[in-house]
């Protein structure tokens, strides 16, 4: 059991009718940077607080480093959370913000001036330790809900979107030192998400959650590469879906047949013959190419350039328009007909029902 | 053009406290240095007497004792039975809030006198509640007594102590009681380490608007002390309406019990001032 540091088994929460959390199992281990991934409402912060203790779930167990405690209340579980809009005591300076934890654990003075020092220093805070929050930034501010959960060193970290109030840039500085501290702790973090680029770049693994469900478990690379719902690979990052009609198979390779033109996908799920599918393709998987090299020709109906790629959406068939992105531009203008070619693993085959 | 409306709007309420509050204090205060005609109402000729005779302490002390005493025990019982309630209140459903603070508002739709007077009939020896204690083998009458006092000064001031402690208490950020839980803290060291040190304005607020009508009060302390519990509202109210009036001595008497309450209080509303952090 020492594998695992987090596990949720069938848990599921209902606010009146509306289940929120349906039936989510997850499996953590130690050390783990995981993230709960999703658009607002679907589940993923609710999943967290029954982590934490503050929302009970109708249904299912929560263990915690092989205990459960599934019916414990927060302060009695070996978890620390960093809420979204930090939380920090307003009456308190950072100093004993970050000390609160250790006060309630009744530690001798001189040692919880040492602790409070090495977890200012962790977030390099030091020198503000008489501020209040209302003082800070919003960024030091973030540092010091950091600090102060982590100063009674956890087992487990939970994040709550901690760096949606923050701007790009320092979301992104933020981003970095989260992982780097996180690696050096080597604390489990969970950390609710809604930021798909975030999640990516951040977790070891993440789960995808959509409508109260976990729809997808795995690495970043994973989830990216073959999403294994249309969800999935809609909501991270972008991709283009075509419908069609399986006309053969060969156990390992499909040809579908999307409008008038056809497409040869890998893959080693059986299928039928004329079964629907959705094939998904990334748009940067795509390839702008002269016209006779590829049986997709189309014209070029738009054009967006926005800097570190362009992107152009092709008609190929009257029902089909493909979107391709292209880091450099290339002299192509809308109106021009194009050829658009890929390789054959960059498409994915989705069942035609799993539209979750 | 903001500033000309916000200047226009702070006119209307301006004028009221001119007209109605200002004006009449200086009247008092301009009383208050007016010597006694033999009817016990003024005489205008200037005089420091009236404050020189409030040096002579023997008949106000003991009522302003009796008052500073009521308007603690009032201002404590008030604030012990309030905080939860407006605890309670501020942490309830809107629905049920709505419903919890009409009823906390409900009995001011009565006069105070009226209700004053309905704890009169309740407090007599003859009275219910006497009469239901009699059954219970206590022999208590609460009428003409300290406690009869006090019960209606509680029971007219509560609601007073709730409403701005409710305020606060529902601005408060859930977010930092659950931050508090989170980082092992019980339900107790997080009422005493977060939510009463956050309530403090409340507090402040609710123990000011109660103690310093309480202290000045006359109508419980004159209705239902029945002469026994002499207090500086009841001195004050028979130096202009007793049978002995003494119109400048009265506002002498009014405007020092001003001034002690304004001075005692004064550093607390400093204290609202400072909890900036709270908003």
């Amino acid at each position: 059991m020492d594998e695992v540091s987090v596990e949720l088994r069938e848990v599921t929460k209902r606010f009146g009718s509306v289940a929120v959390v349906e039936g989510v199992s997850l499996q953590i281990r130690p050390g783990e940077f995981f993230s709960l991934l999703g658009p607002s409402g679907c589940g993923k912060t609710t999943t967290l607080r029954i982590l934490a203790g503050f929302v009970q779930p109708d249904a299912g167990e929560v263990f915690i480093a092989g205990k459960r405690v599934t019916h414990l209340p927060p302060n009695e579980r070996d978890v620390n959370m960093v809420f979204q809009n930090y939380a920090l005591f307003p009456h308190l300076t950072v100093e004993q913000n970050v000390a609160f934890g250790l006060e309630i654990q009744k530690l001798p003075r001189a040692q919880i001036r040492k602790r409070v020092g090495w977890a200012l220093e962790l977030v390099r805070l030091c020198g503000l330790e008489s501020r209040y929050p209302h003082q800070l930034s919003g960024g030091q501010q973030q540092r010091v809900a950091l600090a102060r959960a982590l100063v009674t060193q956890p087992s487990v970290l939970l994040l709550d979107e901690p760096l949606g109030a923050l701007d790009l840039k320092l979301r992104q500085q933020m981003q970095l030192e989260l992982k780097k501290l996180q690696r050096e702790l080597a604390i489990t973090f969970l950390y609710v998400t809604h930021d798909q680029e975030e999640a990516l770049t951040m977790s070891d693994r993440l789960a995808v959650m959509n409508q109260g469900r976990v729809v997808q478990v795995g690495t970043p690379q994973e989830i990216y590469e073959r999403p294994a719902t249309r969800f999935v690979a809609d909501f991270i990052g972008e991709s283009n879906f075509l419908e069609g009609r399986v006309v053969a198979w060969d156990g390992k390779k499909a040809l579908v047949q999307i409008g008038s033109l056809s497409a040869s996908v890998i893959s080693d799920r059986p299928l039928a013959l004329h079964q629907w599918v959705t094939v998904a393709v990334r748009p940067e998987r795509l390839r702008l190419c002269p016209c006779g090299r590829s049986p997709w020709t189309g014209q070029v109906e738009e054009l967006i350039y926005s800097g570190k790629e362009t992107r152009y959406r092709v008609r190929v068939s009257p029902e089909v328009t493909l979107l391709v992105s292209s880091p450099t531009p290339n002299g192509i203008g809308v109106g021009d007909r194009v050829g658009v070619e890929w390789d054959e693993h960059s498409l994915r085959l989705l069942d035609h029902e799993a539209l979750l | 053009m903001k500033r000309f409306y916000e200047g226009v709007s702070v006119w209307p309420g301006a004028c009221w406290l001119l007209v109605f509050f200002a004006v009449p204090l200086g009247i008092i205060a301009v009383i208050s240095f007016t010597q006694r005609d033999l009817a016990g109402l003024i005489r205008w000729e200037f005089t420091l007497d009236n404050y020189l005779r409030l040096l002579e302490r023997s008949f106000w002390v003991g009522p302003l004792g009796n008052s500073v005493a009521l308007a603690v025990l009032t201002t404590v019982i008030c604030l012990v039975l309030g905080y939860p309630l407006a605890y309670v209140l501020a942490r309830s459903p809107t629905r049920r809030k709505h419903l919890l603070l009409f009823l906390v508002v409900l009995p001011s739709f009565t006069n105070f006198l009226v209700r004053i007077y309905a704890w009169f009939i309740l407090l007599r020896p003859e009275g219910w509640l006497s009469w239901g204690l009699r059954l219970l083998g206590i022999e208590a009458n609460l009428f003409g007594s300290w406690v009869g006092v006090l019960i209606g000064l509680v029971y007219g001031y509560l609601p007073f102590m709730i409403l701005p402690l409710y305020a606060t208490l529902e601005r408060l950020d859930y977010a930092l009681v659950e931050a508090a839980y989170d980082l092992g803290a019980s339900r107790w060291q997080v009422f005493r380490r977060v939510i009463f040190p956050l309530s403090r304005p409340g507090i402040v607020a609710g123990s000011i608007v109660v103690f310093l009508p309480v202290l000045g009060e006359f109508l419980a302390p004159k209705l239902l002390g029945g002469g026994k519990v002499p207090t500086i509202g009841v001195l004050i109210e028979e130096k202009f309406l007793g049978r002995v009036p003494d119109w400048p001595l009265g506002a002498a008497i009014a405007l020092t019990v001003m001034a002690l309450g304004l001075l005692a209080v004064s550093r607390h509303f400093h204290a609202v001032r400072e909890s900036r952090w709270v908003g």
